[in-house]
């Protein structure tokens, strides 16, 4: 059988992903460190164009595993992002659609910025990252709001595991005014690769562990403070924070929130199926900002 | 505490209330913010900590672009949600100064030009 080396060389491809179908071109000299990231996301490969392109610039530098994971920073100047990453720094050129990510590259320090380019590239199309769970049910998709121990594990390990679309990072995108899930290759504990898959959004839920199950429906701002509290976001000037704000209002405009209280047990489904979590919350007023 | 340092600490913060009252709350240009109903949501940019305000608190933050004094703002306060002047002036003027701790909320001396974009 040929090895997807070979494969690449006799095709003279790199790896393209398709990430809540944005198609990202991975390119670079380095074809072990390709062969890495095709498996990694094996699952959200896709054999079109790509619109983003990733060159991949390996230094010389090794990686060593006793260093602290430095917490990422972006900063912006104009149409063009810096990252300063673990080990790797990166430069996203809006206007070209390309980022250059330099450094002791790795599929670690790779899936980082990865995550972090996601969260500029969805909000340019109303979308966000978030640190939730999200879960098909129906032919929907439902996401649970939580930081980490907030138990979006337990709940995705309650769910059948064709249901999970992940545990971790949920990946969402307003497609001509609708409310898109994607499957994720971001996950948690469950370790799962994900799937490329796109679905309705029907609710979004914060998780609040409890004693019995229950829903509590959320509006207005505190519909809007538990989406943006939850919301992985890395640029702190005022203009991509407004910007954010904009984007998590259309969110609580299109789709319900509402606080999930639960025991672990599986009863929360049925409480999910039989109650609902109402209409959608509707912004009245005029909005400042962006 | 001796009842004259008490007097004398009530009179400086009464003192700094009034001077606060004349002064123009601004938002800090570099905080983001949205309205949602009669609620304001901010971020602060540093660590992008959220603070949601209550209607009275948003009405106060909706009212100060740099164009009106807190007293002014607390003038319609009073008529907007029906509240005696006096306490209202207090209680504003804390919440215009724990915003200003919390690098939400500048005073200026002077009313400035154009009204922030927010």
């Amino acid at each position: 059988m040929q090895s997807i080396a070979a494969r690449r060389k006799a095709s003279l491809q790199s790896p393209v992903l398709s990430i809540a179908s944005i198609p990202i071109h991975l390119k670079g000299r380095e074809a072990r460190l390709l062969d890495q990231l095709e498996k990694r996301y094996r699952n959200f490969l896709t054999t079109g164009p790509g619109t983003f392109e990733i060159l991949l610039e390996p230094s010389e530098q090794e990686s060593r595993a006793w260093e602290p994971v430095a917490v990422p920073k972006v900063s912006r100047r104009g149409q063009t992002w810096e990252f300063q990453l673990h080990q790797a720094r990166a430069e996203f050129d809006g206007e070209r659609q390309r980022a250059v990510l330099q450094g002791a590259l790795s599929v670690f320090t790779f899936d980082s910025f990865l995550r972090i380019f996601l969260t500029l590239l969805l909000l340019e199309r109303d979308g966000l990252v978030l640190h939730a769970a999200t879960l098909r049910r129906s032919g929907s998709a439902h996401i649970f709001l939580g930081r980490s121990g907030a138990g979006k594990t337990t709940l995705s390990r309650l769910a059948p595991a064709d249901q999970v679309l992940t545990d971790e990072i949920s990946l969402l995108r307003l497609v001509q005014d609708e409310p898109r899930a994607y499957g994720s290759p971001f996950w948690g504990e469950l370790a799962g690769h994900g799937a490329d898959v796109e679905l309705p959004l029907q609710a979004f839920y914060l998780l609040a562990k409890d004693r019995r199950t229950f829903i509590e429906p959320l509006r207005g701002a505190d519909a809007l403070t538990a989406l943006c509290a939850h919301t992985l976001f890395f640029v702190p000037d005022r203009d991509s924070l407004q910007a954010l704000l904009r984007v998590c209002a259309r969110w609580v405009e299109a789709v319900p929130v509402s606080r999930l209280h639960f025991a672990p047990d599986e009863t929360v489904w049925e409480v999910l199926a039989n109650e609902g979590c109402g209409a959608p919350v509707v912004a009245a007023g005029p909005a400042a900002g962006a | 505490m001796p009842p004259r340092m008490v007097s004398e600490r009530v009179r400086a913060a009464a003192s700094e209330e009034r001077a606060l009252v004349e002064k123009y709350p601004v938002p800090n240009p570099r905080v983001a913010w949205r309205t949602l109903g009669d609620e304001v949501i901010i971020v602060r940019p540093d660590d992008s900590v959220l603070y949601a305000l209550n209607p009275t608190g948003s009405f106060i933050w909706q009212h100060a672009t740099g164009q009106h004094t807190l007293d002014q703002i607390v003038t319609a306060l009073c008529q907007e949600f029906d509240t005696e002047a006096d306490s209202a002036a207090a209680e504003a003027a804390d919440f215009v100064r724990s915003l200003c701790e919390q690098g939400l909320l500048q005073v200026t001396e002077h009313p400035q030009e154009s009204k922030p974009d927010g």
